[in-house]
Protein backbone atom coordinates (compact mmCIF):
# COMPACT_ATOMS: atom_id res chain seq x y z
CA UNK A 1 0.00 0.00 0.00
CA UNK A 2 1.00 3.62 -1.05
CA UNK A 3 1.12 6.39 0.94
CA UNK A 4 1.19 9.84 0.02
CA UNK A 5 3.50 11.38 2.27
CA UNK A 6 3.72 14.67 0.62
CA UNK A 7 -0.54 15.15 1.11
CA UNK A 8 0.55 13.75 4.80
CA UNK A 9 3.60 16.17 4.90
CA UNK A 10 0.90 19.55 3.79
CA UNK A 11 -1.99 18.51 6.14
CA UNK A 12 -2.75 20.85 9.45
CA UNK A 13 -3.11 19.17 12.41
CA UNK A 14 -3.47 20.90 15.92
CA UNK A 15 -1.53 20.61 19.22
CA UNK A 16 -4.15 20.42 22.43
CA UNK A 17 -3.71 23.65 23.20
CA UNK A 18 -5.49 24.48 19.61
CA UNK A 19 -2.42 25.80 17.56
CA UNK A 20 -2.00 24.69 14.13
CA UNK A 21 0.73 22.66 12.87
CA UNK A 22 2.40 21.75 9.12
CA UNK A 23 2.35 18.06 9.66
CA UNK A 24 5.40 17.62 7.79
CA UNK A 25 7.77 20.15 9.78
CA UNK A 26 7.78 17.29 12.08
CA UNK A 27 10.44 15.33 9.24
CA UNK A 28 11.51 18.11 7.25
CA UNK A 29 14.91 18.31 9.03
CA UNK A 30 15.14 14.65 10.75
CA UNK A 31 13.45 11.15 10.92
CA UNK A 32 10.31 11.05 12.68
CA UNK A 33 8.83 8.38 14.65
CA UNK A 34 5.13 8.88 13.47
CA UNK A 35 2.57 6.72 15.70
CA UNK A 36 -1.20 6.84 15.32
CA UNK A 37 -2.91 5.86 18.21
CA UNK A 38 -6.32 4.78 18.02
CA UNK A 39 -7.19 7.07 20.41
CA UNK A 40 -6.81 8.76 23.92
CA UNK A 41 -8.45 6.61 25.77
CA UNK B 1 -6.10 1.32 26.75
CA UNK B 2 -4.04 -0.07 23.80
CA UNK B 3 -2.99 3.65 23.30
CA UNK B 4 -1.98 4.04 26.83
CA UNK B 5 -0.03 1.02 27.03
CA UNK B 6 1.75 2.28 23.22
CA UNK B 7 2.32 5.50 24.57
CA UNK B 8 4.34 3.92 27.96
CA UNK B 9 6.37 1.61 25.84
CA UNK B 10 7.45 4.60 23.81
CA UNK B 11 7.82 6.59 26.53
CA UNK B 12 10.30 4.17 28.39
CA UNK B 13 12.57 4.00 25.20
CA UNK B 14 12.31 7.66 24.45
CA UNK B 15 15.61 8.57 25.63
CA UNK B 16 17.12 5.53 23.62
CA UNK B 17 14.67 7.12 20.66
CA UNK B 18 16.21 10.22 20.55
CA UNK B 19 19.59 9.08 20.97
CA UNK B 20 19.04 8.17 16.89
CA UNK B 21 18.39 11.89 15.76
CA UNK B 22 15.14 11.34 15.17
CA UNK B 23 11.98 13.01 16.90
CA UNK B 24 8.86 11.07 17.57
CA UNK B 25 4.74 12.77 17.24
CA UNK B 26 1.96 10.60 18.46
CA UNK B 27 -1.57 11.24 16.69
CA UNK B 28 -5.01 10.70 18.55
CA UNK B 29 -8.82 11.26 17.36
CA UNK B 30 -9.92 12.70 20.72
CA UNK B 31 -10.77 15.86 21.51
CA UNK B 32 -8.50 18.35 23.29
CA UNK B 33 -9.33 17.83 26.87
CA UNK B 34 -8.29 13.93 26.56
CA UNK B 35 -5.78 14.83 25.05
CA UNK B 36 -4.57 16.97 27.23
CA UNK B 37 -5.10 14.42 29.90
CA UNK B 38 -3.46 11.60 28.09
CA UNK B 39 -0.19 13.52 28.42
CA UNK B 40 -0.68 14.14 31.86
CA UNK B 41 -1.78 11.01 33.64
CA UNK B 42 0.63 9.01 31.31
CA UNK B 43 3.57 12.23 31.11
CA UNK B 44 4.01 11.67 27.57
CA UNK B 45 7.54 13.56 27.17
CA UNK B 46 7.38 13.69 23.04
CA UNK B 47 4.32 15.99 21.09
CA UNK B 48 0.69 14.89 20.82
CA UNK B 49 -1.62 16.19 18.06
CA UNK B 50 -4.85 15.91 17.09
CA UNK B 51 -6.90 14.87 13.94
CA UNK B 52 -9.81 15.17 15.67
CA UNK B 53 -11.91 14.56 12.10
CA UNK B 54 -9.55 11.64 10.88
CA UNK B 55 -8.43 13.40 8.04
CA UNK B 56 -4.70 12.22 8.47
CA UNK B 57 -5.32 8.89 9.48
CA UNK B 58 -7.50 8.71 5.94
CA UNK B 59 -4.50 9.61 3.99
CA UNK B 60 -2.84 7.09 5.94
CA UNK B 61 -5.32 4.30 5.23
CA UNK B 62 -5.33 2.97 9.03
CA UNK B 63 -7.42 0.10 9.13
CA UNK B 64 -10.46 -0.07 11.16
CA UNK B 65 -11.82 -2.57 13.60
CA UNK B 66 -13.69 -5.85 11.91
CA UNK B 67 -15.58 -8.25 13.34
CA UNK B 68 -12.72 -10.50 12.28
CA UNK B 69 -11.12 -8.60 15.79
CA UNK B 70 -13.17 -9.68 18.35
CA UNK B 71 -12.52 -13.71 17.51
CA UNK B 72 -8.85 -13.16 16.54
CA UNK B 73 -7.54 -14.76 19.87
CA UNK B 74 -4.39 -12.26 19.71
CA UNK B 75 -6.50 -9.66 20.00
CA UNK B 76 -7.81 -11.03 23.03
CA UNK B 77 -4.45 -11.49 24.45
CA UNK B 78 -3.55 -7.85 23.82
CA UNK B 79 -6.39 -6.15 25.31
CA UNK B 80 -5.65 -8.57 28.56
CA UNK B 81 -2.28 -7.26 28.15
CA UNK B 82 -2.80 -3.96 27.73
CA UNK B 83 -5.41 -4.00 30.95
CA UNK B 84 -2.28 -5.11 32.77
CA UNK B 85 -0.14 -2.50 31.67
CA UNK B 86 -2.09 0.44 31.61
CA UNK B 87 -5.54 0.27 33.08
CA UNK B 88 -8.87 -0.40 31.76
CA UNK B 89 -10.21 1.37 28.45
CA UNK B 90 -11.11 5.36 29.33
CA UNK B 91 -12.79 7.40 26.61
CA UNK B 92 -12.23 6.58 22.85
CA UNK B 93 -13.30 9.90 21.44
CA UNK B 94 -15.23 9.93 18.19
CA UNK B 95 -13.75 7.12 16.41
CA UNK B 96 -13.38 4.50 18.67
CA UNK B 97 -12.98 1.94 15.59
CA UNK B 98 -10.32 3.35 14.14
CA UNK B 99 -7.05 1.06 14.69
CA UNK B 100 -3.53 2.62 14.57
CA UNK B 101 -0.25 2.52 12.58
CA UNK B 102 3.03 3.39 13.15
CA UNK B 103 5.19 5.07 10.73
CA UNK B 104 8.80 6.31 9.85
CA UNK B 105 9.44 9.27 7.65
CA UNK B 106 12.55 10.96 6.49
CA UNK B 107 13.39 14.29 4.90
CA UNK B 108 12.45 14.72 1.56
CA UNK B 109 8.97 12.50 2.86
CA UNK B 110 10.53 9.81 2.85
CA UNK B 111 8.55 6.77 3.93
CA UNK B 112 10.60 4.22 5.67
CA UNK B 113 8.45 1.92 7.75
CA UNK B 114 4.91 1.57 7.93
CA UNK B 115 3.19 -0.91 9.67
CA UNK B 116 -0.51 -0.95 10.37
CA UNK B 117 -2.48 -2.31 13.55
CA UNK B 118 -4.38 -5.80 12.61
CA UNK B 119 -6.14 -5.24 15.85
CA UNK B 120 -6.15 -3.34 18.75
CA UNK B 121 -2.99 -3.51 20.63
CA UNK B 122 -1.14 -5.33 17.64
CA UNK B 123 1.84 -2.08 17.86
CA UNK B 124 4.97 -2.19 15.97
CA UNK B 125 8.18 -3.87 17.25
CA UNK B 126 9.86 -0.96 18.62
CA UNK B 127 13.58 -3.19 18.43
CA UNK B 128 12.65 -2.82 14.66
CA UNK B 129 11.93 0.74 14.81
CA UNK B 130 14.97 1.68 16.74
CA UNK B 131 17.17 0.21 14.29
CA UNK B 132 15.39 1.89 11.28
CA UNK B 133 15.19 5.24 12.89
CA UNK B 134 18.98 4.27 13.29
CA UNK B 135 19.27 3.94 9.59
Amino acid sequence: MSIDVSRLADHVLIDPDGNEHRFGDRWSEQRALVLFLRHFG
Amino acid sequence: MTCRERAGQVRERYEEILSTGAGVVAIGTGGKRYAKAFIEDLQVPFEVLLDEDGSAAEIVGTNTVGIGMAVNPRAWIAGARAVKAAGPQGKTGRRPMQLGATLVIAPGDQLLYVEFEEYAGDHADLDELVAVLRG
